[in-house]
């Protein structure tokens, strides 16, 4: 799946870490979807999506 | 902010390794499950004029330890972030069927006679191997699940 993570990160310069932090997940989960290896789980979609203040379907493409 | 998910490398061998993180998913029960597995086997072994109840308590004790470390380990992958617990399942997975595919291949070639013309030849009596003994499925449940971690990880990396 693509997503904008990378991106949305970046504009908020924040590094894997931070965001793995905000999200309560590890810094690989977030470079495992970053990289596309990995397909988040709804409720984390939801997280990512809340954080950043956008719906889901601009962050995550199928 | 969120709490911190559980790592899998806290209680694997390396840098990150940390045996409070080791006992809290499990690690005690599993000692426990080791320090009362082979000296039961001896005192069964040894002492059958004692009474059968004492003896299937002795005999048992290791399954219950290793039945709590089971208990432990689940909950501790539950705090897992879901990457690693995807991760932790697969592993877990291939160490269970490769356990199970060792033992199967172990009694079908024991079937086959091959154990026995190795004895003969070597004196090496591989069909005593005490596979339902707690410390060997634990230890080798263990090292397949590492194999198992090292490859699905790299999935993901």
């Amino acid at each position: 799946m693509k997503s904008k993570l990378r991106e949305l990160r970046m504009v908020r310069e924040w590094s894997q870490s931070d965001l793995a932090d905000k999200l309560g997940v590890s810094r690989q989960t977030i470079n495992a979807i970053e990289t596309e290896k990995y397909d988040p789980s709804l409720p984390l979609a939801f997280k990512v999506a809340r954080l950043f203040k956008l719906p889901i379907e601009n962050i995550f493409e199928p | 902010m969120n709490s911190k998910p559980n790592i899998p490398e806290e209680i694997g061998w390396g840098k990150q390794y940390s045996w409070r993180v080791s006992l809290k998913a499990g690690g005690g029960w599993m000692t426990l499950a080791f320090i009362t597995d082979l000296p039961g086997i001896y005192l069964i072994e040894h002492h059958k004029d004692w009474p059968v109840p004492l003896r299937a308590v002795i005999a048992l004790i290791p399954l219950i330890a290793t039945l709590l470390y089971v208990r432990s380990a689940a909950r501790w992958v539950r705090g897992m972030d879901e990457l690693y617990r995807r991760i932790a399942l697969e592993s877990f997975l291939f160490a269970t069927v490769a356990y199970l595919l060792l033992t199967a291949a172990w009694f079908l070639l024991n079937q086959a006679g091959v154990w026995n013309s190795i004895a003969q030849t070597t004196g090496l009596h591989l069909e005593r191997m005490p596979f339902s003994n707690c410390t060997l499925i634990i230890c080798l449940t263990y090292v397949f699940f590492g194999v198992g971690y090292s490859i699905f990880n790299r999935r993901y990396q």
